[in-house]
């Protein structure tokens, strides 16, 4: 067997990628150390305890630990694909979690955003939209296989056609916000705080006023207020900061695109599980007047997609760090 | 006071200071010291961050076998060595937990 590839070889160079970069040598000289060794219960032994080494270093233990939510959702959302009964559909599904779990990765290493900016703001705006992706991920797929799917070719496509779009849209806001918050993106944390905390606020006020009056998530009306009241205000705010344009432009869609997004995740999860809404696609529940019936959440889903694609197009890269001194990040 | 280095870590700057001028690989090293790979690394990286210890990439390593990683001890380390060996005294142990020394009877 290549000394390379085997067991040992492969356990050593996983714990050796979760190193901090400035302990990335001490990786390189174990993986070295490594490949002198013959085959046997020594390279085994050199293997497993220069990995307990490398995983019990606190910077490792710390990558390691904002790796496990992924994971977690990863394989809960998989296992909820597996209930799906039709075996298309079921594989669809299975391609949308993995397609949706690897973007970030992979939007980061290409030149669709790069790596996310050093700031806490970017990265605490970076793992709170994703988590929020990430819940819509495991509610669609939750939606999935309770669909009343009798194994006809009609009910299969419409399941395909369901799992294409939700994985376009949830692609788009994935893309945006990988871009908003990438260290190579011109955005400054005041400019990231304004939109995504406006954003959440419209939000949290939507779903005050749709708990105080119960009619308020069945009607797209109210959502679209709240999307346009959050663009408002983050764009005045960012203007009063910053002066410029741009920026208030990019927090404005920050914010309308975050209010469609929470709002929309919201009448597709928590909300219909509460009383005294129902889904849209529920059966007739009677007597009617004791339960609202919440509005499809395609509209505002729809609505927020084209403002996070708008997003994505302005938000432009960083020129000069040394011309930014408020950004959140420098060109990578 | 700086913190007296495990035992381990003496023992690794005492093999360490025998033969101070040679660079030694790690595997080679541990079997020397009797250590483990995942004891040694880690008191190698802390010998490395105090410039107690500096390391080199081999240059000619043989074919088919990657550099290996090489190690030996700095002259602040060679002092590191030799008064780690050095024996306790029992007023330095007696000071560091606050109280009188005990005159021998």
């Amino acid at each position: 067997m290549n000394r390379d590839a085997d067991g040992a070889a492969r356990l050593l160079g996983w714990a050796v990628r979760l190193l901090p970069a400035r302990r990335q040598e001490w990786g390189r000289a174990m993986q070295a150390e490594l490949a002198s060794i013959e085959p046997g219960p020594d390279r085994r032994r050199f293997a497993v305890t220069c990995t307990r080494a490398a995983l019990s270093r606190p910077a490792t233990l710390v990558r390691l630990g904002r790796r496990l939510p992924v994971a977690g959702v990863l394989a809960a959302a998989i296992v909820l694909a597996g209930d799906i009964p039709l075996a298309g559909v079921r594989r669809e599904a299975i391609v949308m979690v993995v397609v949706l779990a690897a973007l970030p990765w992979l939007a980061r290493r290409l030149a669709i955003a790069g790596p996310v900016a050093a700031g806490r703001t970017a990265r605490l705006v970076s793992a709170g939209g994703l988590a929020v992706v990430a819940a819509e991920v495991l509610i669609f797929i939750n939606y999935a296989r309770r669909m009343p799917l009798g194994g006809g070719e009609a009910d299969a496509t419409v399941a395909t056609t369901l799992i294409v779009v939700w994985t376009t849209m949830l692609t788009t806001y994935t893309i945006a916000l990988v871009r908003l918050t990438a260290g190579r993106s011109a955005v400054t944390a005041h400019t990231l705080a304004t939109g995504a905390g406006i954003g959440v606020a419209a939000a949290a006020a939507w779903l005050a006023a749709a708990f105080v009056h119960p009619e308020v998530p069945t009607s797209s009306g109210p959502a679209v207020v709240a999307i346009a009241a959050a663009a408002v205000c983050a764009g005045w705010a960012s203007r009063q900061r910053s002066g410029r344009g741009a920026e208030s432009r990019v927090a404005a869609l920050c914010a309308a695109a975050g209010t469609a997004l929470l709002i929309a995740v919201l009448i597709d999860g928590p909300l219909r599980m509460l009383p005294p809404w129902v889904a849209n696609s529920a059966p007739p529940v009677y007597p009617a007047e004791t339960t609202e019936r919440l509005v499809d959440s395609i509209g505002v889903w729809l609505l927020g997609c084209l403002l996070a694609t708008a997003l994505s197009l302005a938000i432009r890269p960083s020129p000069q760090p040394a011309d930014l001194p408020n950004a959140t990040v420098s060109v990578a | 006071m700086p913190r007296r280095p495990s035992r381990q870590t003496v023992t690794v700057l005492t093999v360490l200071a025998t033969d101070p001028g040679r660079w030694r690989y790690g595997y080679e090293l541990g079997q020397e010291v009797e250590l483990k790979a995942g004891s040694l690394y880690p008191i190698l990286m802390r010998l490395g961050d105090r410039g107690l210890l500096e390391s080199t990439w081999e240059s000619d390593p043989p074919a088919g076998r990657p550099a290996r990683h090489l190690y030996r001890l700095t002259a602040a380390g060679i002092e590191a060595a030799a008064a780690a060996a050095a024996p306790r005294t029992k007023p330095a142990r007696a000071a560091r937990h606050g109280r009188p020394a005990r005159s021998p009877s």
